[in-house]
């Protein structure tokens, strides 16, 4: 494993800075979970972790041209999305700071009437103000959380790994 | 630094033997900067220069050889930016000293040493990029390598010491006709002969003619080929495994474009270097290493007189030329071996004379080392599988046994060398089992790649057969069996278990893997089909290991361990993911079959970040294997030091929990002792 490290080719994000006034576009606010005892049908619940030398605030996605805002709670989100595929667009780490992210890495399927573990987004300061931006596979942690704070979900709904990892962990 | 005047004089090698401790050496004397790291004569033998580390400080030592004078010309404050690059004699009288500043600055230090009526220096920095190579003889020239701006190849330079004070290269100074390249290889007069460039795919070798670059090989993949030395016209000197299964020393034709005559083969072991008399077709050594030991192997020259005269009086002992003068009478070597970490001594072979110089380590003098013992054993397969058992310092009776699969496991080997982290556990009175297993590199390429893929397979059953040798071959308390491991040591580690659970009573997995499956699918961008290909290279085709996920991937045996395991993770780990460690976390405190610690390093990569931090995993390692072992060492008050500055550093926000199980046992064991 040792030799692995020379050849993977972090994706080295500098800071974008912009004024976007994000709670003012309209978009819609991650349900707080209490509110994810009954999903709609045609619905399922994603989640998202954090591993961030930085704070992250929240996440931008994107489906079908509609952007949806979704705010972390103590270092996780959970939402109801109707399913489909979706983007991240955008992660921010204040409300006005943020990370832009693009392509076919970054884009995620939501199946309905299941839990959809999306991933842990991580970030790590590197040298000269880049960061190293990412979605890493961190499912233990999703699991032990799930367990101590949302266990009656799990008994309800299904989990599965997002498309961005196919993981046998625990299914 | 205590200095080398005292230890000049000359004298015919006979050395007193004195009063050694065999007891637990402390770890911050074991894990510490050399108080000398190198010495480097003048070209007439004048002045002696070393480099060293004192109090704190980089340095820059010169002795007058023949005398008993010395003094440290050159102090440099340590920190994360600032090092000593390179050091050299530009005249008998004046040193250069490539350095990098406090603030990262690349600076050259030009030290003129005036040796009457006192040793005395007078100094100028001079700022300046690039690293000085060589000096050229007979002028005040050197050969300096330039990193271009926003690239990893060098263009080459000879420059004077106006030129460097200038602070820009002068383009008309540059001995690299053409392209700037990433690799050089010069003659003795400075040309540059030939050249070799890398890009992501391959890497190009030239050699030079009339001005002009031929491109003489191309190399794709993991084959070895390395030029050595410009024979004639038409031949160059290679090391290389293409062809053949070992590297060996071989004849390129450029013409042709063809493999030659075999210049030198090991039937067992790869070349690792091979060096010519000046620009001359005539071999002077070639190095490799045999069961473990680094070999040189000089052939008819004076080298070969100071090889006859340092066998002899350091029996067994391993020997390297660091520095000779230009008349080639006088020597520097360092002299070191398994169970001793190195002394440096002033050689002249002609007259016989063997004068010391300094310990490598001045404290470590104090102390006895245990001494590898290295055996092979003969795997299922009927390959030899060469083992490396350090035993106790002060053995009485059985001992515990720890064992130790390294990392990698492709390309990747154990040496039969001064390591003080053996030396950690041998003088706490453990024994220490290394091996070599299948996918070791240095022993051929068919040896290298049966190991590939063999993830819980035949690497394992290799462990297991040399575990097995050791048990019955040495003085080992059978019901004190530990297996630890860094990186693939780690899965190793965990998997043994698995595999073989009546045989250990505890585990360490330090920045190790759980599961195979996650090492493909970890992130989103990092797991590139580039990245997928590396890894598949040592794991074996994700396609093909789909079936087999479960069977070699302890996490899917968490139920199978009942034996203590110590977690230590990188919070900034990228080659092995903090997640293969927590999944065995989660699954073995739900299991609630064994006793869990778990340590994330906040600041560590894939192993130590500095120092400290490699002290205190060292300290927390042997610690929790003393707990589950229930062994104990004589110098309890040693123990006690070091478990309170084990637990300091944790508490000192160098992990992620600070309040976890390790702390909680360390607390415990400090009031017992």
């Amino acid at each position: 494993m040792y030799y692995y490290e020379k050849y993977f080719n972090f994706l080295r994000c500098t800071i974008f800075l912009a004024e976007c006034a994000t709670t003012s576009l309209g978009v819609k606010r991650t349900p707080i979970p209490e509110k994810l005892d009954n999903i709609k049908q045609g619905e399922g619940i994603i989640v998202f972790g954090a591993d961030a030398s930085i704070g992250i605030d929240r996440v931008e996605v994107s489906a079908e041209g509609k952007n949806h805002n979704l705010f972390f709670s103590d270092g996780f989100i959970l939402s109801a999305m109707t399913e489909g595929t979706y983007e991240i667009k955008k992660v921010f780490f204040s409300s006005y700071r943020y990370f832009e992210t693009s392509g076919s890495a970054w884009s995620f399927k939501v199946e309905k009437g299941k839990i959809n573990y999306v991933g842990h987004i991580r970030i790590k300061s590197l040298k000269h103000q880049q960061f190293l931006l990412d979605i890493t596979n961190r499912a233990s942690f999703f699991y032990e959380y799930m367990e101590h704070h949302h266990s009656e979900l799990t008994t309800r709904y299904p989990i599965i790994y997002s498309n961005l990892f196919s993981d046998n962990f625990l299914i | 630094m205590s200095n080398v005047k005292s230890l000049l004089t000359s004298l015919v090698v006979m050395f007193a033997s004195v009063y050694a401790y065999a007891g637990a050496i402390p770890v911050v004397d074991l894990i510490t900067d050399p108080d000398y790291s190198s010495f480097k004569l003048s070209p007439k033998s004048k002045l002696l220069a070393g480099q060293g580390f004192y109090e704190n400080f980089h340095t820059i030592e010169i002795i007058q050889v023949g005398k008993e004078i010395s003094n440290i010309a050159f102090k440099l404050h340590n920190n994360s930016n600032s090092k000593i690059e390179n050091y050299l004699w530009l005249d008998d009288d004046t040193l250069l000293v490539d350095y990098v500043g406090q603030t990262g600055q690349e600076l050259v230090l030009i030290i003129d040493v005036v040796t009457e009526p006192e040793l005395n220096f007078h100094k100028r920095d001079l700022l300046f990029k690039g690293e000085i190579l060589s000096v050229v003889k007979g002028s005040e020239e050197v050969i300096v390598k330039h990193l271009r701006y926003g690239s990893e190849d060098f263009d080459l330079y000879k420059l004077s010491l106006e030129d460097l004070a200038s602070r820009s290269v002068p383009e008309e100074k540059k001995i690299n006709h053409g392209e700037k390249a990433r690799h050089f290889w010069l003659d003795s007069n400075n040309n540059v002969v030939m050249k070799a460039t890398v890009n992501d795919e391959n890497r190009s070798y030239y050699v030079s003619e009339d001005q002009d670059w031929i491109k003489f090989f191309e190399l794709t993949g993991s084959d070895r080929f390395y030029p050595i030395q410009r024979l004639s016209d038409s031949k160059v000197a290679v090391l290389t495994n293409i062809e053949r299964d070992k590297v060996e020393l071989v004849e390129y034709d450029l013409l042709l474009q063809t493999f030659g005559e075999t210049l030198f083969a090991h039937d067992r072991y790869d070349l690792e270097y091979a060096s010519f008399w000046g620009d001359s077709d005539q071999l002077a050594f070639v190095t490799y290493y045999s069961q473990g030991r680094p070999v040189t192997r000089y052939f008819e020259s004076y080298d070969s007189r100071l090889a006859k005269l340092l066998s002899k009086h350091f029996k067994g002992k391993t020997f390297h030329v660091l520095s000779e003068d230009e008349s080639k009478k006088n020597f520097v070597v360092k002299v070191f071996n398994s169970d001793d970490p190195g002394y440096f001594y002033l050689v002249n072979p002609k007259r016989r004379v063997i004068s010391r110089l300094a310990p490598s380590y001045s404290k470590l003098q104090a102390y006895d080392f245990s001494s590898t013992v290295g055996f092979s054993v003969t795997n299922s397969e009927g390959e030899d599988i060469e083992a490396f058992f350090t035993p106790p310092v002060d053995q009485k009776g059985a001992f515990p046994l720890l064992v130790v699969p390294h990392g990698g496991p492709i390309g990747v080997r154990e040496f039969d060398t001064y390591d003080p982290d053996l030396q950690f556990y041998a003088s706490r009175g453990y024994g220490v089992l290394r091996m070599n297993f299948s996918g070791s590199t240095g022993y051929g390429k068919d040896f290298m790649t049966s190991g590939v893929g063999q993830f819980g397979k035949k690497i394992e059953e290799d462990i297991n057969t040399v575990v097995d040798y050791t048990l019955n071959k040495f003085q080992v308390d059978k019901s004190k069996v530990c297996i630890m491991g860094t990186s693939y040591g780690g899965y190793s580690a965990l998997m043994s278990v698995v595999k073989y659970p009546q045989k250990y009573r505890c585990i360490v997995s330090a920045y190790g893997v759980s599961d195979i499956k996650l090492l493909f699918n970890q992130s989103n961008i990092h797991n590139s089909d580039e990245a997928n290909e590396k890894i598949a290279n040592i794991a074996g085709k994700e396609e093909e290991l789909a079936d087999h996920f479960h069977e070699i991937s302890p996490v899917y045996h968490a139920d199978k361990i009942s034996v203590p395991v110590l977690f230590i993770v990188g919070n900034l780990d990228y080659v092995a993911d903090l997640e293969h460690s927590y999944r065995m976390v989660y699954l073995l405190n739900r299991s609630g079959n064994s006793k869990v610690e778990y340590i994330n390093y906040l600041r560590a990569k894939h192993g130590p970040e500095n120092m400290a931090s490699r002290i205190n995993q060292l300290i927390i390692t042997e610690s929790f294997i003393r707990d589950a072992l229930k062994h104990s060492f004589t110098n309890s008050e040693l123990a006690k030091a070091e478990l309170k500055q084990a637990l300091l550093y944790l508490n000192a926000r160098n992990v992620k929990e600070r309040k976890n199980a390790s702390t909680k046992r360390l607390k415990k064991m400090i009031g017992s002792q």
